[in-house]
């Protein structure tokens, strides 16, 4: 795997260093004494794959202790999460975010079990860390962020999947007329609005160069000439220009693939971990889905894609006060990164991120374009940098034509400084 | 024994006439005083002589009385109202957040921060025009149907409880429900395309548009409501009034403007109180149907904070939720005291 995708390690550290206000937890010792309970709480995002379902059955089997499943839907998976966090309430196994900016408000130096000392640590090709102490297992690819095309329909208008974002607008021309929306947008669901001016940063931050500047101050994000008014500017002329579907304000995620699939729509920005849901689409007909669908990274002036460790197959184990729940949950996670990995592995198949696991057979088409895509990928701004959970807004309004770029910069430099300064990032 | 009222005694003998200056006269049934129950009381003695209580401990009787039917709705009041709202109010003023377990004063800067994203204007105003749409379809709405469902009949008794039904349905699968009914290739628009070929509209997708077809709904949810009681109110005018008005001439809508409408005052004091109120309110219907878009059309204050919760600043989310609580007195109170001047003017 290429250094860059070391995304979650990356931004926690970049992010950690910075913090000023964070105290440094007292060193955690386990009680060996503690049997592990036999029941566990995990808070599971709806959406996981069946590998990491068939995961859960086989720990289940291997180790007698009885997982309690609480299903966090994925439409809103980030504030079902946290506002359910935000009464008090703990489950002994969290899913969640990899990126600190939208870890930080779990507050996990706090609040999360240290798993430093555990065996994955070393075997991992990433963590999540913040000031050098474990968090969080990571078990999955990295969400590889890019677009998603329908191959008939753009070989059909004479186009070629795009190289760079400015091709996207030559598509829409290409396309105009045709009754086919050249790019399938998702205002119901909000979140992948922000993905178009997302990945149009990917080629400033390299290495997460341009989220680490603006951490430190180095760079401006409202600046009017900056990439990030720049990418708002470009998502609004492709909103203007009408590139994007009719109604895109009430469609959902769902709908874009489908669109994509049926041919109803040319291309659409998600990642990659939606591929069971494609496949899903298509009636299980994974060669078909190659036939029919391409995927490729992008950016403001090349095909650099976006990589984020994902929410789903990511694990922590929150202090819960029950030294048996909590061992109990470190060992939930050591079957999920050790005994049990290489099943989940073959199962997907995914690739592997642990030393030792072996790279299955039977990769789609489709699968070797994220794991290519992900080669050349930069880390997402908003990984590092705390209160970009504002940008979905502001794209959100952008689509809908309330505001503009630059009016909605504003709003999400206030976001960020809001953010920054509850979590302590020195100078803000 | 029941006393001889006081101010019946100091009138006996008086002739019939003009009103002596003195205490107000008291209602009578058919000529016959009321009975002065509790204001005076006598008793027998030991030595079997009648004797008065003090008026001062007839009336600690009777607030005692009074206090012990009202304490459980004043306690109830001060639990879940009084309390949250006085706990929750310094934390409008925090920096408390999910990030840190450091907790300090920091004056308004939380309302700043919400008026420098915006949040504090376009909530307000969209929470204000959603509960002003709310309330007048569900008065128009619930009043139309009052009046047609006033006589209880088989079928007016059928018809209330269908129009009931709303009420019992959770707020949130009514909204999934009406969300997948107005969605661009949903039921209304296949009906609509089988005289108009071709319609396709995103009912809940225009910005402007979406509040009020919100709005729509969560009027829709409560009518049943509001339908009772405008029924109740109708019921409880006396019909020798409408027969005379009737008998003199007067039509329907004469009827209706001169004497059901202003003796109606009480049922629209309640009506348009609660409606509003409680559209102030507004978060589960907006979830819903629209997550608070398109971009940020039918964000709710109540929803704003619940996004500002989310994202773990508790701080600001209790700054909102302590400006909700401003917003509702500051429009409430006045409302109901002009609401009940038209009562008494009625």
């Amino acid at each position: 795997m290429n250094v860059r995708l070391t995304t979650a390690a990356v931004a926690a550290v970049a992010t950690a260093t910075l913090l000023a206000a964070c105290a440094s937890p007292a060193a955690e010792t386990i009680d060996e004494s503690v049997e592990p309970a036999d029941s566990l709480t995990l808070w599971h995002g709806a959406c996981a794959t069946p590998a990491i379902t068939g995961m859960y059955d086989a720990f289940e089997e291997a180790t007698g202790i009885t997982l309690e499943i609480v299903d966090i839907p994925c439409d809103g998976f980030e504030q079902a999460t946290t506002t359910r966090w935000a009464t008090g309430d703990r489950p002994d196994v969290l899913t969640y975010h990899a990126i600190t900016s939208l870890l930080l408000p779990l507050n996990p130096v706090v609040n999360m079990q240290d798993l430093s000392d555990m065996d994955f640590v070393d075997r991992a090709q990433s963590t999540v860390a913040i000031d050098g102490v474990t968090y969080g297992a990571l078990t999955q690819f990295p969400e590889v962020y890019g677009f998603y095309y329908n191959k008939a329909v753009l070989e059909e208008a004479g186009l070629e999947a795009p190289t760079a974002m400015t091709d996207l607008l030559d598509i829409c021309e290409g396309l105009a007329g045709s009754g086919i929306a050249p790019i399938f947008e998702s205002g119901a669901s909000v979140w992948p609005t922000q993905l178009i001016p997302l990945l149009y940063m990917a080629d400033a931050n390299v290495d997460g160069a341009l989220g680490q500047a603006v951490l430190a101050k180095e760079v401006d994000l409202g600046d009017p000439d900056g990439v990030m008014v720049e990418g708002l500017e470009f998502y609004q002329e492709l909103v203007e220009s009408d590139c994007v579907n009719e109604n895109a304000t009430t469609t959902s995620f769902e709908d874009s693939l489908a669109a994509v699939i049926d041919g109803r729509a040319a291309m659409t920005a998600l990642h990659s971990n939606f591929y069971e849901s494609l496949v899903s689409y298509n009636e299980g007909d994974r060669e078909g889905l190659d036939d029919k669908v391409g995927f490729t990274g992008l950016s403001a002036d090349s095909s650099t894609a976006t990589a984020n460790y994902g929410p789903f197959g990511t694990y922590y184990a929150p202090k819960t006060g029950d030294a048996a729940k909590e061992l109990a949950a470190r060992m939930f996670i050591e079957f999920a990164t050790g005994e049990g990995y290489q099943a989940m592995v073959d199962s997907g198949p995914l690739f592997p991120i642990y030393e030792g696991a072996t790279t299955p057979d039977g990769f789609s088409e489709l699968q070797l374009a994220f794991q290519a895509a992900a080669e050349n990928a930069s880390p997402g701004v908003n990984a590092g940098v705390p209160g970009f959970v504002a940008l979905k807004e502001v794209t959100s309004k952008i689509l809908a034509e309330q505001t503009t770029a630059v009016d909605g910069v504003t709003e999400l430099v206030v976001s960020v400084e809001q953010a920054a300064r509850a979590a302590g990032v020195d100078g803000w | 024994m029941v006393g001889i009222p006081t101010g019946e005694r100091k009138n006996a003998g008086r002739a019939h006439g003009a009103r002596p200056a003195g205490p107000p006269r008291r209602r009578t049934i058919l000529g016959r005083p009321t009975p002065h129950l509790g204001l005076v009381a006598s008793s027998v003695d030991r030595t079997g002589s009648p004797r008065r209580y003090d008026d001062r401990w007839i009336r600690g009787r009777k607030a005692l009385g009074s206090a012990a039917f009202v304490a459980p709705s004043v306690a109830l009041v001060v639990v879940f109202f009084v309390i949250p709202f006085v706990l929750n109010l310094p934390f409008a003023f925090s920096s408390w957040t999910g990030y840190s377990e450091e907790i300090g004063f920091i004056g308004l800067d939380n309302f700043t921060l919400l008026a420098d994203r915006g949040v504090l204007v376009t909530s307000t105003v969209v929470t204000v025009v959603y509960a002003v749409i709310c309330m007048l379809v569900q008065n128009i709405v619930s009043l139309s149907l009052a009046l047609s469902l006033r006589d209880a009949t088989p079928a007016t008794t059928f018809f209330r409880s269908i129009f009931f039904v709303p009420v019992l349905i959770s707020p949130l699968a009514g909204g999934y429900i009406w969300r997948a009914i107005v969605s661009p290739d949903g039921p209304l628009n296949a009906t609509i395309a089988l005289g108009a070929p071709g319609f396709d509209f995103a009912w809940l997708g225009d910005p402007y548009w979406a509040v009020f077809w919100v709005a729509f709904v969560d009027a829709w949810k409560w009518c049943g409501v509001a339908t009772l009681v405008y029924i109740a109110g109708l019921n409880s005018i006396p019909k020798e009034l409408l027969e005379a008005a009737d008998i003199d001439g007067a039509g329907r809508w004469r009827r209706f403007w001169s004497i059901s409408f202003p003796l109606l005052a009480p049922a629209f004091t309640f009506n348009i109180v609660t409606t509003l109120i409680g559209a102030l309110s507004a978060y589960d219907v907006v979830a819903s149907m629209t997550g608070g878009g398109p971009g940020d059309s039918t964000t709710t204050l109540n929803f704003a904070v619940v996004q500002q919760f989310g994202y773990s600043f508790f701080g600001v989310a209790s700054a909102l939720n302590f400006f909700v609580t401003i917003l509702v007195i500051v429009l409430a109170v006045p409302l109901v005291m002009w609401l009940r001047r038209r009562e008494v003017a009625s």
